[in-house]
């Protein structure tokens, strides 16, 4: 059986991965809205109506993605650790 | 208002747009040490989110493969965020990366026949249901001499595999795909059909569906409307179809069959849009769930219906019963996919 020490260091690790992880996706969402904020239009190279509805669309789509940050710190919280 | 557009500026955001989009995809999004229902509340956040992506690069492939016409396609495109339930849950599975489309097949099935072109909606409704019934992956296709172009009136049925990764792309993934707006196999597979009937540039279309060959119809018509089919769609009839969250701009002539006790067409809880080009037909057949869907009850819609004359004189009826009046040649066309 494995000793006390050697289960906490396996936990403290565990975690880490976990949080890690975690870190990693929220970066990912991170750079989708950066992706969206930058396919806002070029007004000098396309506007009119289309190109205003779009960007209230992008805009939109950001805001939802960049809550999804926000969300992801709840419900990617990590799981409890294996049990040894 | 002013309007400026540069091409450039326009493939420039699509491909942002679609890098976004991968960003976004299960399969970037690396979750494997986490729980199955952590990545499920994940991706029923993210999936929403995707699908609006999806129809934003698919109005940006409009305007790019024909922008002189495509300002105000643009402008119903980007505002068209009428999204149903179903199809919210449908574009969270799909986004799971679970549906990947699979190579489909099509082989045509018997030599073809003379028949006359069906003089009314009762007896175009009477070769729906027989092969409906037949319950095979099979089209049919009836083909008429229009000057130097053809007609085709092409029937297709209903799902027939309630699993995935079998032969038959009539199954529940081309449904699901076909529920998030996507296009699902049967749909590429019934494309295909068409065009080895001899389907070219010119050709006129009229698409009749039952469930989710309804639903195929939709898919086709709305890639004909958007200029990227070379034959084009004119008219689509649908029996049972959960039709009601596409918009009718972005569609042809439109006349849907529903039966209000049948729950299929009520499935993406959105009622069909009222307009012009979209004629919808609705009675009580009443009985079980699955005899309420079946090609025997919209039978006796269209029955009843005519009998009463009650739409006779509306143009979407009349486009139906016109679309083709001369003697032509049916075929038959077996469609089938990869398994996985």
């Amino acid at each position: 059986m494995p000793s006390t020490e050697f289960r906490a260091l396996r936990q403290g690790a565990w975690l880490r991965c976990q949080n890690q992880r975690m870190d990693d996706v929220r970066a990912q969402l991170g750079a989708a809205v950066a992706g969206l904020l930058a396919a806002q239009p070029d007004p000098t190279l396309w506007s009119g109506p289309a190109a205003q509805v779009f960007s209230q669309s992008i805009d939109e789509l950001s805001r939802e993605v960049g809550g999804l940050i926000f969300d992801a710190l709840v419900f990617l919280e990590p799981l409890a650790p294996p049990v040894t | 208002m002013h309007t400026r557009t540069s091409e450039a500026e326009l493939l420039r955001i699509r491909a942002v747009l679609i890098h976004s989009a991968q960003l976004l995809s299960i399969e970037s999004i690396a979750l494997t040490i986490f729980t199955p229902l952590t990545v499920a509340t994940l991706m029923t956040k993210v999936g929403p989110i995707l699908l609006r992506l999806q129809r934003l690069i698919l109005g940006f492939d409009q305007a790019i493969f024909g922008y002189a016409s495509a300002e105000g396609k643009l402008v119903t495109e980007f505002s068209d965020f009428r999204i149903s339930p179903s199809e919210l849950a449908a574009g969270s599975i799909v986004a799971t990366g679970i549906l990947a489309n699979p190579s489909v097949w099509v082989r045509a099935k018997g030599s073809s026949q003379m028949v006359i072109a069906p003089d009314s909606l009762v007896q175009l409704t009477s070769r729906m249901r027989l092969l409906s019934e037949a319950n095979q992956p099979v089209v049919r296709i009836e083909k008429y001499a229009d000057g130097s172009t053809s007609r085709f009136v092409v029937y297709v049925p209903g799902t027939q595999a309630i699993t995935a990764g079998t032969a038959n792309p009539l199954d529940m993934r081309s449904n699901l795909q076909l529920l998030a707006g996507q296009q699902s196999a049967s749909s590429r597979a019934v494309d295909m059909a068409i065009r080895k009937a001899g389907a070219k540039a010119g050709d006129r279309v009229m698409l009749v569906g039952h469930s989710q060959g309804g639903l195929i119809a939709v898919d086709l018509a709305k890639r004909s409307k958007a200029g990227l089919l070379d034959y084009r769609v004119d008219n689509v009839v649908t029996f049972g179809s959960p039709v009601g969250s596409n918009s009718a701009d972005a569609l042809p002539e439109v006349l849907s069959v529903e039966n209000k006790v049948d729950f299929v067409p009520q499935f993406d809880l959105i009622g069909n849009p009222k307009g012009e080009n979209w004629l919808t037909l609705e009675r009580n057949v009443f009985g079980d769930p699955i005899s309420a869907h079946q090609m025997e009850a919209y039978g006796s819609i269209v029955s009843d219906i005519e009998r009463s004359g009650e739409f006779a004189n509306n143009s979407v009826w009349q486009g139906v019963e016109k679309f083709a009046t001369t003697k032509g040649e049916v075929s038959f066309f077996e469609l089938g996919q990869r398994r996985s």
